[in-house]
């Protein structure tokens, strides 16, 4: 066979034997090392594809000799082991740039899909040279429109991770461009000619939230008149992107960490597992310890998942990025419209700066649409915006909710009232007992904040 | 503490070895987990060693088929690592009596 060998680094004995018999008899070549320091040399001679690396070795830090593995070599996949009680130190190393960590004891299924999944990573693009391999932009999309501080380290951020097989998890308000950022994860990965599929698991009924995800198999239940492949075959190869992932099922929950262990799907009325390549970028609009705290999201679901923080900083944090994007969405709007506009006044960019913008990036898109359409052209003026839109400056989120009927009505008081009404006094009564936080209101009345942030803007309407 | 064993998980692992190796996969655990036992032993308050010895002990008693050493090697491991020396000196002595029931479980097993 002439694969190169796959270098295990382990220093006891037994455990050396098992994993590689377990490899040898998968048919793979493997070369031993009992320290880090056998494991360096051996590593620098040949070119090893792929390294199985205890984190704890006798003569020094499995994690510092990654890193120096992988500023030699930095297309080598490393798959690092450790025991549970220094699981941080696994996330560490993700961090840095292992492809994968296995918690010790062994499994043998898990360790080969781990090194078959690191052996098909090794696409042309990741051995590249450096500088090749170096992401040199992230799409040129509104969300990522802005020189602010914190846009600056997103993008650092995306450079860097996009290399790894790491899983990005990425947080932020609606409207914020999680979706956009995954994208980016992916276009600036090695996987970038592969697929990218997005499902909103918040926006699919739970009873066919497996078959999306997993596929199902005809007449494997009412309505499955063919075999379906689910997103995750869809994505072999390149990336699956489960946005809202804390909204996902408990159930589903169980299966998503064991298709994480094994990299294989069993679709809905399949008795055989299917393997797939797939990386996967999540995210959320809630705080995902918080659901796990209530028991809402699984704890080893999240650590598995959590390995690469990413937070979308909301619009009024990152400062004159919205003049940014207003004024390039202006042009890109005017444009599709055939109109022609000068800019934005200087009252608009202060009041653009000065507003909340709950709905983030996409409500600033949605006010220069509306500016675009409504209007035939010129400097933007206050006169052109929506009327609302003023209204808002300065006015925390809950003040610009109408002043509330009974807040605190007993059942019998709310009888022969409107639903609507009943669902308003619910909501106001909400977010006052969570000091006006949107966010946090919709975490207890189990709506995404977006949901609630659309019926507010609907109240404050004449 | 108990010394649950089962031996499919030894047996498995005895399996892929092939008749070839199966005796010397054997030896290496019987003087593996007896190297951990004794280190254990003689610096049972040194929270670096036991730290270290545990670290090999969560991976062999797993990997071995003794999933309540397995996990007694968890907590003592977490102890090692906050400096837990109570904690350490009521856990340790129970971890290393199941050692050497596992260590005598190995040595009565047989290559396949």
């Amino acid at each position: 066979m002439n694969t190169p060998a796959i270098l295990l680094i382990e220093d006891t004995p037994t455990l050396q034997m098992v994993y590689r018999s377990v490899l040898t008899s998968a048919g793979h070549r493997v070369v031993l090392a009992s320290t880090a320091s056998e494991g360096l040399e051996i590593f620098r001679a040949q070119e090893n594809p792929v390294v199985v690396l205890d984190l704890v070795l006798p003569d020094r830090d499995g994690l510092s000799l990654m890193q120096e593995m992988l500023a030699l070599r930095r297309e080598t996949s490393v798959i690092v082991m450790t025991a549970h009680g220094s699981i941080n130190k696994a996330v560490e190393a993700m961090r840095v740039g292992a492809h994968e960590f296995l918690v010790k004891p062994f499994d043998e299924q898990r360790f080969l899909a781990a090194v078959a999944n690191a052996l098909s990573n090794r696409t042309p693009k990741r051995l590249a040279p450096r500088t090749a391999a170096l992401p040199t932009s992230v799409p040129a999309n509104s969300a990522f429109i802005g020189t602010s501080d914190a846009m600056t380290r997103i993008h650092g951020k995306i450079a860097s991770v996009a290399r790894s097989m790491a899983t990005v998890f990425i947080t932020g308000e609606s409207g914020t461009g999680k979706e956009l950022c995954a994208l980016a994860v992916h276009g600036n990965s090695a996987r970038a000619s592969g697929p990218f599929i997005a499902l909103n698991c918040g926006a699919i009924p739970q009873d066919l939230l497996e078959s999306e995800v997993f596929g199902h198999m005809k007449g494997s239940f009412t309505g499955a008149i063919s075999d379906k492949p689910g997103a995750a075959t869809a994505a072999d190869g390149g990336t699956l992107f489960l946005d809202e992932i804390c909204e996902m099922a408990p159930a589903l929950q169980t299966k998503l960490l064991r298709f994480l262990q094994t990299s294989t799907v069993v679709p809905v009325g399949a008795t055989r597992p299917k393997k797939v390549n797939v990386r996967i970028v999540c995210a959320t609009n809630r705080d995902p310890l918080e659901a796990v705290r209530l028991g809402q999201f699984r704890e080893d679901l999240y650590y598995r998942l959590f390995v690469v923080p990413i937070h979308m900083p909301p619009l009024r944090e990152r400062g004159d990025d919205v003049i940014e994007i207003a004024e390039a969405a202006l042009a890109r709007f005017s444009q599709e419209e055939g109109k022609s506009f000068d800019g934005l006044a200087p009252q608009v960019q202060a009041l653009f700066r000065a507003l909340p913008w709950p709905g983030n990036v996409r409500q600033v898109l949605n006010v220069i649409r509306n500016v675009v359409v409504l209007n035939d052209g010129g400097v933007v003026t206050a006169d052109m915006l929506p009327e609302t839109l003023a209204q808002q400056q300065g006015a925390p989120i809950l003040a610009r909710v109408a002043p509330a009927p009974a807040q605190s009505a007993a059942l019998d008081d709310l009888i022969g009232r409107p639903l609507a009404e009943i669902e308003r006094m619910v909501i106001e009564a909400t977010l006052d007992r969570h000091g006006g936080s949107v966010p946090k209101a919709a975490r207890v009345l189990h709506l995404s904040p977006s949901t609630l942030y659309r019926k507010i803007e609907g109240w404050a309407k004449p | 503490m108990t010394s649950a064993f089962d031996p499919t998980t030894l047996n498995r692992l005895l399996q892929l070895a092939g008749p070839d190796f199966a005796g010397e996969l054997l030896r290496r655990l019987h003087d593996d987990l007896t190297t951990v036992a004794n280190r254990m032993t003689a610096d049972a308050t040194d929270c670096a060693v036991v730290q270290a010895q545990c670290h090999v002990l969560i991976a062999l008693a797993g990997t071995a088929g003794a999933p309540d050493l397995h996990a007694d090697a968890d907590r003592l491991h977490q102890l090692a690592l906050d400096r837990d020396t109570a904690g350490m000196a009521a856990l340790l002595p129970a971890v290393v009596r199941a050692t050497h029931d596992l260590i005598r479980a190995i040595a009565g097993a047989s290559p396949p």
